[in-house]
């Protein structure tokens, strides 16, 4: 059976029309992701702050996971003068690209929400599922906090459950060294 | 003695294509070492590859292998898939050092000329058992299952050869699943047979290759991965087992969220000095040689 370069150009391209499906979104910018977490704050804060390397070091073992940044991206949710809460900006591998997301904090640093801003990743994007995010919700550094542990997998999402579980993980271990130490 | 060349040639890339273990199995940031990944369940690829091979020893050509292969997630963990593949020659015109009109009559030996043929379909199945996300290693078991055919004009011969391919599949992930090591081992057991024009009988041959090989992959930027891949390979027939050959080479796979590519150039660098022995399979019933050096993969793969 005899085919043309011609055929298989044509094939190669239909396949890549086909394949036209949007699967990326930025779900939140910056504002809108504080506003969601917090919607009662009447102004955030910002509290960035730079790790040092000893920091970083404290906080990978107290986590289990590599501290990439020294940069952490942190809002302190205001209210009336009081401190209702914090807001952390994190990211995390994904298998392409970062996954970019937001923890809501208490003030006494237990996650109240989280929410994932950028996903680019072709599948996966399960981790948005509302149930799934909820497992978090009143998680305090030193919890387990390991996928198959105690927060559930989602088969076919799985990179992105793990990595997520990890940030959440540092980024408690980070704010309690910054707060509690 | 032209007609017996282009034969042989036609034959041999024929035999390339049967040999070449182009399966797929979901997006993989190796190049020809599978990943234990599969699709999610309900989830479809596309993907396409074609691989460059160049010989000058028998006589100057060059040839591309493609396939294109569909896949399909059953469940999370097992994805099933089917394909196609053949192959295109271009052949230079060969005199074989002689000048046309001086030496040995008129005209070259071997004109140029150029085939395209549709000769593979395949099924494949893969499981993976063993998460590298969530486990101390990922592990999956495969099967593949290919029929080549090839038929020769000039000869009036027809081939047939069927080929099963189990693998086992290992990889284990490093710095935040940035640095993944893949390494897979299969054997491809191949039964063919050439039936030629009367009173030539059909000729039948078995054969099993065995093929390890390894890869290293790590994501240096968003979408970017840099490799190194090596693979080796030894067959054996009834009759003589061939010298194995240990090939190695880079790798570079970009991967977006609707489409990735994947190039690997790998050279021979011990081993065998034919890249393959169409004589240990069922083409050739003499011993000529298609050698080969090096040879380039490039694969696209779009997500349905």
């Amino acid at each position: 059976m005899k085919i043309t370069r011609r055929t298989m150009t044509a094939g190669i391209t239909a396949a890549l029309s086909f394949s036209s499906v949007a699967r990326a979104t930025e779900y939140f910018t910056l504002d809108a992701v504080k506003r969601q977490l917090f919607p009662e704050a009447t102004t955030f804060n910002d509290a960035t702050f730079t790790l040092s390397k000893a920091q970083k070091k404290a906080i990978s073992k107290q986590s289990r996971t590599r501290v990439r940044f020294d940069k952490v991206t942190l809002y302190r949710a205001v209210n009336a003068n009081q401190t209702i809460g914090f807001v952390v900006i994190d990211e995390v591998y994904g298998k392409h690209e970062f996954i970019t997301y937001a923890i809501a904090l208490t003030p006494d640093r237990a996650v109240k929400q989280i929410e994932i801003m950028r996903y680019l990743e072709t599948y996966g994007g399960e981790v948005r599922n509302p149930a799934w995010r909820a497992q978090f919700a009143g998680k305090r550094a030193g919890d387990v906090l390991t996928v198959k542990k105690d927060i559930a997998n989602i088969s076919g999402a799985t990179l992105s459950c793990v990595h997520i579980a990890e940030g959440v993980r540092r980024v408690l271990a980070t704010l309690e060294l910054a707060y509690a130490g | 003695m032209a007609g017996w060349l282009k034969k042989q040639l036609l034959a041999g890339i024929g035999g390339l294509a049967a040999l070449s273990p182009s399966v797929f199995a979901a997006e993989t940031l190796f190049g020809f070492t599978l990943g234990v990944d599969t699709l999610p369940k309900g989830q479809s690829e596309l993907a396409f590859d074609v691989t460059r091979l160049h010989g000058e020893r028998l006589s100057p050509f060059r040839a591309i292998i493609f396939s294109g292969h569909y896949e399909h997630g059953v469940t999370d963990n097992t994805s099933v898939t089917i394909g196609l593949g053949g192959f295109t020659v271009n052949h230079d015109e060969d005199t074989f050092g002689m000048t046309p009109g001086v030496n040995a009559g008129s005209t070259p030996i071997i004109p140029a000329f150029s085939e395209e043929r549709l000769s593979r379909f395949s099924l494949g199945s893969q499981r993976r058992i063993l998460s590298p996300y969530t486990d101390y290693f990922g592990f999956a078991v495969r099967a593949d299952f290919a029929f080549d055919w090839f038929e020769n004009e000039l000869t009036d011969s027809r081939t047939k050869q069927y080929s099963l391919r189990p693998s086992l599949l290992f990889q284990k992930n490093f710095l935040d699943d940035t640095f993944n090591i893949g390494a897979a081992i299969s054997a491809n057991f191949r039964y063919g047979c050439q039936k030629g024009a009367a009173p030539i009988a059909e000729v039948c041959q078995d054969e099993i290759e065995f093929r390890p090989s390894i890869a290293a992959a790590y994501r240096f930027a968003p979408k970017w991965n840099i490799g190194v891949e090596s693979f080796y390979r030894k067959r054996f027939t009834g009759q003589s087992d061939s010298p194995g050959s240990f090939y190695i080479g880079p790798s570079l796979h970009y991967g977006d969220k609707r489409w990735y590519a994947t190039a690997t150039l790998f050279r021979q660098v011990a081993g065998s000095a034919a890249y393959v022995e169409p004589t240990s399979i069922q083409y050739f019933s003499n011993d000529t040689r298609l050698e080969n050096e090096t040879e380039f993969r490039f694969r696209v793969g779009v997500n349905l």
